[in-house]
């Protein structure tokens, strides 16, 4: 819809909403915030500066459904070219967060509409929440940034003493946002990045998950199927030959193979402690173990706890291991030098990191919380350190960093580009 | 004339039974009898939260509170954010256990999840005030001692007064304090005032009850000051429109409605 259109829907629909009044009960709030987010690598760039309005939209429609509607008005300064002819508009986005309707029944409650649906108990890595993509590009405070909510219908149903039900339906599917790259060229030949191929658009290419979840002596559990598609794209290699059989070209296509997990996990407390895992075995298209351009079939798992230290503090940490099945890695080397890889360097067959978080509070309306992830074999981490200021009530100041390091084959060193300061101010109403 | 006469022996012989039984009510019977007024099946009301630095910057949070006993001993809690707006909608789920861990779930509007939370024990701070969660729970009558002081007056209302100690290390160590006495209002049975102590002995909050009203035959603390001696920092809890026994079903307690907006 162009921006003008939602303008014009806007200035028509926005007179008709006042703020909580008895007769409506339309809530409407959101936030207003300023920022700005420097690359650490020189020239230190903007990689994002600018401003956002998120309005929100919310109503009981009775007792019985709910609506929710929350829009973001993206001004992002870095996109302007600072042509003379240029649009005012041209740095602006309008976009949904999130739209949906409620449904309250006896036992049963529906949401439809775009929505995040975030399952699993472990902490930043949760191999059992495949519904939502991520947008890797834009990690930074809001979760609107780093997730992408996606079109659903999901059903609870309660039942029995502490069961529940859920299946969620998403007609159509979208990948994770990954910066995609590929060489100049390969030897001698040059090599072009095609644009991603996507599943069809069509009902036998939605995505669908169940999860049952209960209690047991104070344990919660749950277990869940996925069945979509990989939101990684595997990029699929292959030489272009003239018509004398000579190579000319190589082709990297991006595409987004079949995907199904069985995950479960659990969490309990026990004094200070609170311990959780939550593990998936990922059943990927390529069963046989076979193509070096497609994910092998693996099992990641996560095991961690919660400690609080104090009042002020609290502590976090997770182990996480990746066990690729059918997999041998001399065979994949093998495989991926018959392909012109040079230097290829798979993973491991067994891959293990380590991930953790301290928060303390140390003054009375400051805090500053550190999330790291390190890969033990490369020693590649991943470091987000946060600290929050509370100007006021609904005023808040945020000051960070998201800095990836470590060889430049890893996937956190693949990212160390992106490695970027932020500072951002915010007033919620 | 004569029915003026007995009239008047009889009551001096009440307010002399009277006297005689206040002052011969123990500590413990004192506590036993306020701990175990009637109360409330369930609860509901609204709640302002103002926290005070030692700089005088305030902060106000505002929630809407349910609450209903599942036994005896053991209630429900849940709790709704709805100012300021960087926190409304966040909820809080308290689930008590007498026998273990009580369960806790914090749901964060902003990461779109329930979490399950360890406790920090029933010594932690509630929401970032100087309320513990022990503080704004009912206590256990035998989780401690207690000594009966002389009698003194609060605002002009007549109070027993109570030392209360440990009754073992683990309750110290679980509540944080090393004593407590309490001013307890003779007639209402109410804890109007408290002077708390940390485990050293030393002196470490004050609580002062402004307000306390009549709901549904039951006194009430209506609105609570509890101030740290040590830090300077202080935290005010008001309540306001409270209803009790509206039949709020045991199913409200759960993830299901935590997630709610409402």
């Amino acid at each position: 819809m162009k921006f003008r259109h939602i303008l014009l829907y806007l200035i028509f629909l926005l007179p008709s909403v006042s703020l909580t009044t008895a007769a409506q009960q339309v809530d409407l709030s959101g936030y207003l915030k300023f920022f700005a987010h420097p690359n650490l690598n020189s020239p230190f760039p903007f990689d994002r500066l600018g401003s956002r309005l998120q309005l929100t939209l919310d109503r009981n429609l009775g007792s019985k459904a709910a609506f929710f509607a929350s829009f973001d008005f993206n001004v992002e300064e870095t996109r302007s070219t600072g042509r003379l002819n240029e649009s005012r508009a041209a740095t602006t986005e309008i976009y949904p967060v999130e739209t949906y309707i409620d449904l309250f029944l006896k036992n049963l409650d529906l949401r439809i509409g775009k929505q995040f649906i975030f399952w699993g108990t472990a902490d930043w890595i949760n191999p059992t929440d495949n519904l939502n993509p991520w947008d890797f590009q834009n990690i930074a405070a809001e979760i609107e940034d780093y997730r992408i909510a996606v079109s659903a219908l999901k059903a609870d149903y309660y039942f029995g003493d502490n069961w529940t039900v859920e299946g969620v339906w998403i007609p159509r599917f979208t990948p994770h946002k990954i910066p995609l790259t590929a060489p100049d060229s390969m030897g001698h030949l040059p090599v072009i990045l095609l644009d991603p191929t996507l599943p069809r658009n069509e009902l036998e290419s939605s995505e669908y998950a169940i999860r049952l979840a209960s209690q047991i002596f104070q344990i919660d559990y749950s277990f869940s199927y996925y069945h979509g598609f990989d939101k990684n794209p595997s990029v699929l290699v292959t030489p272009e030959f003239d018509k004398n059989f000579l190579p000319v070209r190589i082709v990297f296509e991006p595409h987004y193979f079949p995907l199904q997990v069985f995950g479960m996990d659990f969490v309990t407390t026990a004094g200070k402690f609170s311990l959780k895992g939550e593990g998936a075995y990922f059943l990927t298209h390529d069963r046989r173990g076979t193509d070096v351009f497609v994910e092998n079939p693996h099992i990641q798992y996560v095991l961690g706890s919660d400690y609080n230290l104090s009042d002020d503090i609290s502590l976090n940490a997770q182990f996480i291991q990746t066990i690729r099945l059918k997999y041998d890695r001399a065979a994949e080397i093998r495989r991926l030098h018959q392909v012109g890889n040079p230097s290829p360097n798979p993973p491991e067959k067994y891959a293990q990191s380590l991930s953790g978080r301290i928060h303390y509070q140390f003054a009375d309306f400051s805090d500053v919380q550190v999330i790291g992830v390190v890969n033990l074999r490369d020693g590649d981490f991943f470091l987000l350190p946060i600290l929050t200021y509370g100007l006021a009530d609904g005023l808040n100041i945020f000051a960070g960093a998201t800095l990836f390091h470590g060889p430049s084959g890893s996937p956190f060193g693949r990212n160390e580009p992106y490695s970027r300061a932020f500072l951002e101010v915010k007033f919620s109403f | 004339m004569k029915k003026f006469f007995w009239g008047g022996i009889l009551m001096i012989l009440f307010l002399v039974v009277y006297s005689v039984s206040a002052q011969e009510l123990s500590g413990y019977e004192i506590m036993k009898r306020s701990l175990n007024k009637t109360t409330w099946q369930d609860m509901q009301g609204e709640v302002e939260l103002i926290l005070t630095n030692a700089r005088g910057e305030r902060r106000v949070r505002k929630m809407v509170m349910y609450s209903r006993k599942r036994t005896p001993n053991e209630s429900d809690m849940l709790m709704r954010f709805t100012a300021p707006a960087d926190v409304k909608g966040t909820a809080f789920l308290l689930k008590e256990h007498e026998n273990s861990d009580d369960e806790r779930y914090l749901y964060l509007p902003a990461l779109r999840r329930v979490k399950r939370i360890a406790s920090s024990g029933k010594g932690g701070n509630f929401m970032s005030s100087d309320f513990t969660y022990y503080d704004i729970g009912k206590p256990k009558l035998n989780d401690w001692t207690y000594k009966r002081l002389p009698d003194e007056a609060v605002n002009g209302r007549q109070c027993y007064r109570i030392e209360s100690l440990p009754a073992d290390k683990q309750i110290a160590r679980d509540t944080g304090y090393g004593k407590i006495i309490r001013w307890i209002d003779q007639e209402r049975l109410v804890t109007v005032k408290s002077l708390y102590f940390d485990r050293g002995l030393r002196e470490w909050k004050t609580l002062d009850v402004p307000m306390v009203e009549n709901i549904a035959g039951v006194w009430f603390q209506t609105d609570m000051v509890m101030k740290d001696i040590q830090t300077g920092h202080s935290s005010e809890m008001k309540f306001y429109n409270v209803e009790v026994n509206r039949g709020i079903p045991a199913d409200f307690f759960t993830r299901r409605f935590l997630q709610r907006a409402r």
